[in-house]
């Protein structure tokens, strides 16, 4: 018994039993990440009263519990569930491979990653609490434990941090192995899904950007424990070193989420428009051209930190022209609309939903591409609102068009289609409640990170935008009861899944659903392009990428 | 009817504007409102049409045709989309190399000096000159005259905090070891906030303080009364 569960759960290398652990973490570390700002949003509409199941919200672990909330989101829930879980469970079976191409280094990275996890919760109960200096953790706030009062909380911080990062290092290697080696015969790479190719593409962002921040990590528990001074300036160190290192690699890290992302919504946007995605090659050079522009534009971030004022020229040249590609990916999309035979689905809805609620977060990053703008934008809750117009509709929205997409493959069963529909609205509708009003909080001067903006007198009138933004999270977190009860109800009696329900054209569909531990019985050979469809009497009907032989 | 308008949406979307700079950030930031706002409602309409179109004919199929069509309408947009990003650099680079350009010379330098959680703040005494025995320090005020051009030197004891004067629209983060210099000219006499806009320690929500724009007589007036109230107990001054 034990023995059968250590072989199947623990030390599996079945990638589709990894993937499934990525989401676990994943949606584990959401529930904490989402009680986090659960609590930064209650004291910020009513300071000073107790919060329910918490209590009094005191300044310190304010902060530390915005810290939590960036972090566990970013490095905890985002990279686990878009690259993790999807990413392992479909690129082997998108290129038609029996396992990704480690499979031993798979199972490494899910441990280092349960482990980084593991040290970053324990930092929630140590004496002093965790890290309290946001999820940027700026030198030296985050340095000496006299200006927060948080000492082990840090070093833990910063362990985790690395640890995600080794994990999310090996398991780019291993994309890139599998996609560019593991590939079916007749797969060329000009016939990749493009889910695929974003998750080559973030792999590619995340080897190249993670080693300086990497290094930074390391420097910085020097800093703090072997008296070096990288990041000190009375030690002859530069506190403005650390957001070069940290920002080289934070907006790369930014499209390593939203790339997955996108690769989702190609896919959902192929299927139920039954058609192929708009400009499949422009996409691709629409993609790359992003990533390349996305290692030269961090300092944007920094254009009010005090660092050459001559910097701002070049950055804001490139942060601007970065939408030029971004705006090809989007008109691909939209263009993927003409001529559609539009299947009504749940995944379908999340993806449109995405692409809408992405365009806002776009076009807003445009006022803080602009040097002049952002010395009064920055560090308001504009930037706040702003960042959760791209994050949230790539990480939640894209992940639940995702996961409704995918259920069938990975669990067998059909989620219910109309509670799916009910799921998109309240999570879409309340995450503009929550965000639209706080676009205003930043133009009237509200400053993020705040614990009591009761504090200034500018910032009373505004106590209603936070009321308003309140009850719309806590409506927004109440609303994914409706997913748990969908997937939990789903996998009790839901009904049984064939192996491509949704009429898709790409490898994955070719497997029963589940797929079975080797998950093809027979070779497939790829002998066309993905996402073909035809006319036919009986309407349209996909054309799928592959022919299935037996094995000489 | 159009300037009605303007002047009540500036009143619901930003703090009253008191210095030069304001009213041009303000401009640029509707200048951009109003390019990247055409844009995101064409896109979202070209959206809708297409998706109720797709409703339409669901079922019935009508299958793509023409992507070297399709190309050409993705790479035009894309252009458009450069074209208008050119407009905001250019003009928005302007005002930038204004907002950060060195201040002028008759500027009154004034030092302040963040630390976890206040601003200590340096005046000239009336001899117009910072660091001699009449400067006039301040805990979270700073006392300036209308219309006349100030250089805040930002220096920070311990951690990164930000100068912030929101009706100023002034930002600018203060960093221990280095000395920022930044300048604005206030147009409207009046108590405005200045707030810490850099997360810096559990104190950092209460680490505000105010600017006080005096009209130039009433300035001599508190520049006498400040720096006389200092100079009539010198052993005090001296510690």
């Amino acid at each position: 018994m034990t023995r059968a569960f250590l072989r199947q759960w623990v030390f599996s290398l079945d990638h589709k039993v990894i993937g499934k652990q990525y989401l676990a973490i994943g949606v584990a570390m959401a529930a904490i990440g989402a009680f986090a700002a659960y609590i930064m949003r209650w004291q910020l509409a009513f300071p000073n009263i107790p919060a329910p199941l918490y209590g009094l919200v005191d300044p310190g672990p304010y902060n530390a519990w915005l810290t939590m909330h960036g972090t566990i989101m970013m490095f905890f829930v985002a990279m686990p569930i878009l690259l993790g879980a999807f990413g392992n469970f479909f690129i082997p079976l998108m290129v038609g491979a029996h396992d990704m191409a480690f499979p031993r280094l798979n199972r490494a990275s899910v441990w280092i990653l349960f482990v980084a996890s593991v040290v970053l919760v324990a930092s929630l109960f140590v004496e002093e609490g965790p890290a309290a200096a946001g999820w940027t953790n700026y030198a030296p706030l985050s340095i000496d434990p006299m200006y927060t009062g948080v000492g082990i909380g840090f070093d833990l911080w910063l362990v985790a941090v690395f640890l995600d990062f080794v994990s999310v290092l090996l398991s780019g290697l291993n994309v890139l192995t599998t996609a560019l080696n593991m590939r079916a015969p007749g797969l060329s790479l000009g016939r990749l899904p493009l889910f695929v190719w974003t998750q080559v593409v973030a792999a590619v962002l995340f080897v190249f950007s993670a080693g300086p921040l990497m290094g930074a990590i390391l420097m910085m528990l020097g800093d703090r424990h072997l008296g070096t001074g990288f990041f000190v300036a009375e030690r002859g160190g530069a506190p403005l070193l650390w957001q070069h290192l940290f920002w080289f690699f934070g907006h790369p890290e930014v499209y390593v989420i939203l790339l997955p992302a996108l690769g989702i919504s190609f896919e959902v946007f192929a299927t139920f428009c039954r058609r192929p995605v708009a400009g499949y090659r422009w996409l691709l050079g629409a993609l790359w051209a992003s990533a390349g522009l996305s290692f030269l534009v961090w300092a944007h971030h920094m254009f009010v930190s005090g660092m050459s004022v001559r910097l701002a020229l070049p950055f804001s040249i490139t942060t601007i022209i970065i939408s030029v590609p971004f705006a090809m990916v989007v008109f691909a999309l939209i263009a993927t609309l003409r001529g559609a035979a539009l299947e009504r689905s749940t995944a379908m809805l999340f993806a449109l939903g995405m692409l809408a609620t992405f365009l806002v977060g776009g076009v807003t990053g445009i006022f803080l591409g602009s040097p002049a703008v952002d010395m009064y934008l920055h560090d308001t809750y504009f930037v706040v609102a702003h960042f959760h117009y791209t994050l949230f509709p790539s990480v939640v929205l894209g992940g639940f068009a995702g996961l409704y997409y995918w259920f069938p493959k990975m669990f067998g069963r059909m989620l219910d289609e109309s509670l799916g529909r009910w799921h998109f609205w309240l999570t879409w509708l309340s995450f503009h409640a929550v965000f639209l009003p706080l676009f205003v909080a930043g133009t009237r001067g509200h400053m993020r990170r705040v614990y009591d903006p009761t504090q200034y007198e500018f910032l009373q009138p505004l106590l209603p935008i936070h009321r308003i933004a309140t009850v719309a999270a806590i409506v927004l977190l109440a609303s994914q009861m409706v997913v748990v009860w969908n997937v939990v109800r789903t996998l009790w009696k839901g009904q049984r899944a064939e192996g491509n329900p949704w009429g898709g054209t790409t490898l994955e569909w070719a497997t029963p659903s589940p797929p079975p531990a080797e998950n093809f019985m027979r070779i497939v050979q790829v002998t066309r392009a993905p996402y073909g469809y035809e006319q036919t009497g009986s309407g349209v009907q996909p054309l799928p990428q592959w022919v299935e032989r037996d094995a000489p | 009817m159009v300037l009605l308008w303007f002047s009540s949406i500036q009143r619901w979307l930003w703090p009253p504007a008191t210095s030069t700079f304001a009213a041009d950030i303000d401009a640029l930031f509707l200048m951009i409102a109003s390019v990247v706002g055409l844009w995101l409602a064409a896109t979202l309409a070209v959206l809708e049409w297409l998706l109720w179109k797709a409703n339409r004919r669901r079922r019935g199929g009508g299958l793509f045709a023409a992507e070297a069509r399709e190309i050409r309408w993705i790479v035009v947009a894309a252009v458009g989309v450069f074209v208008s990003d050119l407009a905001i650099e250019v003009r928005g680079q302007r005002l930038w190399e204004q907002l950060v350009s060195a201040a002028p010379p008759n500027a009154l330098a004034i030092r302040v000096e963040a630390r976890q959680f206040a601003w200590t703040v340096l005046h000239p005494g009336p001899d117009g000159e910072l660091g001699t025995t009449d400067d006039i320090e301040l805990q979270n005020e700073l006392h300036v005259p209308v219309d006349q051009t100030v250089e805040v030197r930002l220096r920070s004891r311990d951690v990164v905090h930000s100068f912030f004067l929101p009706t100023v629209r002034l930002k600018q983060d203060v960093l221990p070891g280095t000395e920022v210099r930044r300048w604005f000219v206030p147009t409207e006499v009046g108590t405005f906030p200045i707030a810490c806009a850099e997360l810096c320690g559990f104190g950092h929500y209460r680490m505000g303080g105010r600017l006080v724009v005096h009209s130039a007589s009433d300035y001599q007036q508190w520049l006498f009364s400040a720096a006389g109230s200092e100079l009539s107990t010198p052993e005090a001054g001296a510690q």
